[in-house]
């Protein structure tokens, strides 16, 4: 009960942070935040499918890709309304995680990471081979828009579809965890042959877990676009997909607070860098490699074995 | 009359190249029955539980249960028409909680859509928390309920074989398989445990296919037991009629019968 | 599509393709060792190409540097065995690939750090220039690279049978147990088989310097190689250089009937197909699994 306390207090913080926010902070760290906020939404929807599923995936930024570049497209060129290209975006990517999944259900392992590796490398030719309609190799910018009596340049109102729409995937992830399927996905990672002894279809709970990953990220896809207002091919490559395991990696896998810290520092990280911007990819992978070999659990990992060494109650009877 | 059996394989074999694990294997369990399956190590019993729960694929041979033919089904689905099973080597899910490890057991029987589970509706809360008490109710009757919460990794050995049994009873199956559900545990916990399951077993009229090397944990579950060697069933009867059969007996000549 | 076109193709496809199974090898000969899957292998294609590039700005004659190339792509092999890969031969599956491609990214990102995205270029090796036969244009660049890889795949054949050093390889890819009970040092045996294959990467980066130039991104056709090792089979020697070989020719004949948007979906294409289809390849054979 104490934690539920706790709990709603953050949650009070945090909505009474995000109202003032836009009153403030400086455009500048207005920006950055909503940059860590889509990055929180990029680590849960990996998270999903790695952390818990155990799913390996390279393709995480093709599903970005897919949002923004949809976004976009119906923003330029149909002229939709806001929600819609959202909503075409979360979909459109959607498909593209069914597309992936659904071959995926009976590959795992290094046969699992080439065939996203795969999609990965389609997607990134057929973006720079259609340049008529993605710009190619130079990019796309978004055409500014409204959303009911605002215009989409407005900061206050970016920060705070970007703050809705991640707590609202925050709200889902944590649903999904204390569901079902959520202990359906921590099942087949860990014991696929027991999971479908007590009636998990393995194949079906892979599908959904590429599905609901992919979802998110053609969400974070479609934010970017309208936070950034240009998006170009080298966003959505392979580094860009490594970046994002790495936020699951240090942060912790399969735990929503690791998808968070990581979203949180890996951001703030580059800013940080300002003066050394080609540092970048070096320490990322750096950081992911010494962390794979040191920290396999994450600073989440790290925190609850110290937490549990100074409990050192013992257990049962 | 005919009664009619709930698990009946025909001539079942599984081939490993030149190995036949199992040898036209044929056995008729009715409904409501404990049945035991023991034999020398190397006898074939867990290949052959492992081609009726789906695991393995047979060579040859008929798997029916409760008028169903298995042989080719995916595990997923003969789980579906009301069997589960545990594990010889503990396979819980570790980072899950206790608790949630049953209600992973309870997977069939938890209808909510995916929609309403993502968005935490009211009707998905109230089905999560009928489910978490029926949990509960089954961690109580094993005695797991105070660790309810604690991540299932940190149980010691005994504890986690008792949560494997909970597991596999909580989908009210049919048929339970148990795959030497006793060892690893002090002769007491063995006793205990298994008085657990046994009321439980009776209750629901549940169904339970054994293996079990613990001769005296055997005698006291078993209606019936199967004696299998070298993959194939060599005799069956009751409990007192096997330990006094000369065919059973020598086949386990040579071989250590644990006995505590 | 005339025969001197057709053979013209084919000498090219059968160059670009022996690259492929060049790296496709270099892939190979480490996870039949340790069962690592080297997604960095391209990155250490690229330390070829920059080694090259450092010898010879040095003023160092090509029968010098090609040794020397060789000869540091072995070495970095054995370091990123002995220093990384060896710390996390017993984590799982995910930890392995992510690592490997993290070593990637450190080295590419490395150098490019100092050498930015210039693209440079060292000369020819052989200094004449491309001659008929037949009608039949030959590069002398291709037909070094072809000849390069078959001296590379004699050689590989020679040490795998004959040598004692390629014989304990052998036994530690059958069973490292085995091969530790008969007195192999099994710790030496995989960090030379990763230095071996680290040397034939650096042998691929500097046959191919000259023709498609030297920068950060030449480690990017590992995907292809890895196509190609899919198609031959991630166990098998002879099926990296036969998937290396038929990827080339397949690319080629394909980027003459149906233009360059095709040639480069269907590797891809191909890899998906027999992921889905024949996972384990051509020659490649199934692990045992114990349930």
């Amino acid at each position: 009960m104490k934690l539920q306390n706790q709990t709603g207090w953050i949650v009070v913080g945090l909505l009474l942070a995000a109202g003032l926010a836009p009153w403030l902070l400086p455009t500048y760290y207005l920006y950055l935040l909503n940059l860590i906020l889509i990055n929180i939404i990029l680590a849960l929807g990996l998270n999903v499918l790695t952390g818990n599923s155990g799913q390996i995936s390279l393709c995480h930024s093709s599903f970005m890709a897919i949002g923004a570049y949809t976004y976009t497209l119906l923003n330029n060129q149909l002229h939709w309304p806001m929600l819609l290209c959202v909503l075409g975006a979360v979909s459109l990517a959607s498909l593209g995680g069914v597309l992936v999944g659904y071959p995926a259900r009976r590959l795992s392992g290094i046969y699992l990471a080439l065939a996203t590796l795969a999609f990965l490398s389609l997607t990134q030719i057929l973006i720079e081979e259609f340049p008529d309609l993605t710009g190619g190799i130079r990019g796309l910018k978004i055409e500014p828009s409204e959303f009911l009596i605002w215009s989409m340049g407005n900061e206050t109102l970016l920060f705070y579809i970007v703050a809705i729409a991640s707590a609202f995937c925050l709200y889902m992830t944590a649903n999904m965890m204390r569901s079902r399927i959520g202990r359906a996905f921590d099942a087949i990672r860990t014991s696929p042959h027991a999971a479908q002894a007590l009636g998990i279809q393995v194949a079906q709970v892979k599908l959904i877990a590429f599905t609901i990953s992919a979802a998110y990220a053609g969400l974070a896809g479609a934010l970017f676009s309208m936070v950034v207002g240009f998006i170009d091919p080298v966003e959505f490559g392979v580094s860009a997909s490594l970046r994002y395991i790495t936020f699951i990696v240090v942060g912790g896998m399969g735990s929503i607070a690791g998808s968070v810290i990581g979203a949180v520092v890996f951001t703030g990280l580059p800013e940080a860098l300002r003066g050394i911007k080609e540092y970048g990819d070096l320490v990322y992978s750096a950081i992911l490699l010494l962390s794979l070999i040191f920290m396999p659990n994450g600073l989440v990992g790290l925190f609850r074995a110290r937490k549990r060494k100074s409990d050192s109650s013992t257990v049962g009877h | 009359m005919q009664t009619k059996m709930l698990l009946q394989t025909r001539g079942l074999s599984l081939q490993f190249g030149g190995l036949r694990a199992v040898d036209d294997v044929t056995i008729s369990v009715p409904r409501g029955q404990i049945r035991g399956l023991i034999g020398p190590n190397g006898a074939g019993k867990t290949t052959l539980i492992n081609s009726i729960s789906g695991a393995i694929q047979a060579t040859s041979g008929e798997i029916e249960f409760d008028g169903v033919n298995i042989e080719k089904m995916a595990p997923y689905l003969i789980s579906a028409l009301g069997m589960s099973r545990s594990f010889q080597h503990v396979q819980i899910f570790g980072d899950r909680s206790v608790r949630d490890n049953v209600l992973i057991g309870m997977h069939r029987q938890i209808n909510i859509g995916l929609f309403a589970q993502l968005f935490g509706t009211p009707h998905a809360r109230r089905l999560e928390a009928e489910s978490r008490e029926k949990a509960d109710d089954l961690l109580l009757r094993f005695e797991l309920l105070d660790d309810a919460d604690r991540p299932a990794s940190l149980l010691p050995y005994g504890m986690l074989k008792r949560l494997d049994l909970a597991r596999a009873l909580a989908a009210k199956p049919k048929l339970l398989l148990l795959d030497e559900p006793t060892s690893g545990m002090s002769e007491e916990e063995a006793l205990t445990a298994i008085g657990m399951l046994k009321s439980i077993v009776r209750e629901e009229n549940m169904t339970l296919l054994v293996i079990e090397h613990n001769m005296r944990v055997m005698m006291q579950l078993a209606d019936y037991i199967s004696v299998l060697h070298l993959g194939r069933v060599i005799t069956q009867g009751t409990p007192e009629q096997v330990t006094q059969d000369p065919v059973a007996i020598e086949a386990y000549l040579g071989e250590e019968v644990t006995d505590a | 599509m005339t025969l001197t076109i057709a053979l013209q193709l084919l000498i090219a496809g059968l160059s670009v393709g022996s690259i492929y199974a060049l790296v496709a090898l270099a892939l190979v000969i480490p996870f039949k060792a340790s069962s690592i899957l080297n997604f960095a292998q391209g990155e250490l294609v690229t330390v070829g190409a920059y080694a090259a590039l450092v010898l010879t700005a040095l003023a160092l004659p090509y029968w010098i540097v090609l040794p020397v190339t060789i000869l540091i792509g072995f070495v970095v092999g054995m370091f990123i065995e002995r220093a990384m890969i060896r710390r996390i031969m017993a984590a799982p599956e995910f930890t392995l690939v992510i690592a490997t491609f993290a070593i990637g990214l450190i080295i590419k990102s490395a150098i490019r750090l100092y050498w930015q995205d210039n693209l440079f270029t060292i000369d020819n090796p052989l200094p004449f220039a491309s001659f008929r036969v037949a009608g039949v244009v030959l590069n002398p660049q291709y037909l070094w690279v072809i000849f390069c890889t078959t001296m590379l795949v004699v050689c590989l054949a020679w040490f795998f049978k004959f040598n004692p050093l390629g014989k304990a390889m052998r036994a530690v890819s059958q069973s490292q147990e085995a091969a530790r009970l008969m007195g192999v040092s099994v710790e030496r045996v995989l960090m030379i088989s990763w230095g071996i294959s680290s040397a034939i990467g650096a042998l691929g980066g500097i046959l191919l310097a000259p023709i498609i130039g030297i920068n950060p991104e030449v480690g990017h056709l590992v995907l292809k190689a890895l196509v190609a090792a899919v198609i031959g089979g991630f166990t098998s020697l002879p099926g990296a250089v036969v998937g290396g070989l038929l990827l080339g020719l397949i690319e080629t004949y394909s980027g003459a009937f149906f233009g360059s948007t095709a040639k480069n979906i269907l590797p891809f294409v191909v890899l998906v197909v027999f992921l889905l289809v024949r996972p384990y390849g051509l020659f490649g054979r199934a692990p045992l699994v114990r349930i």
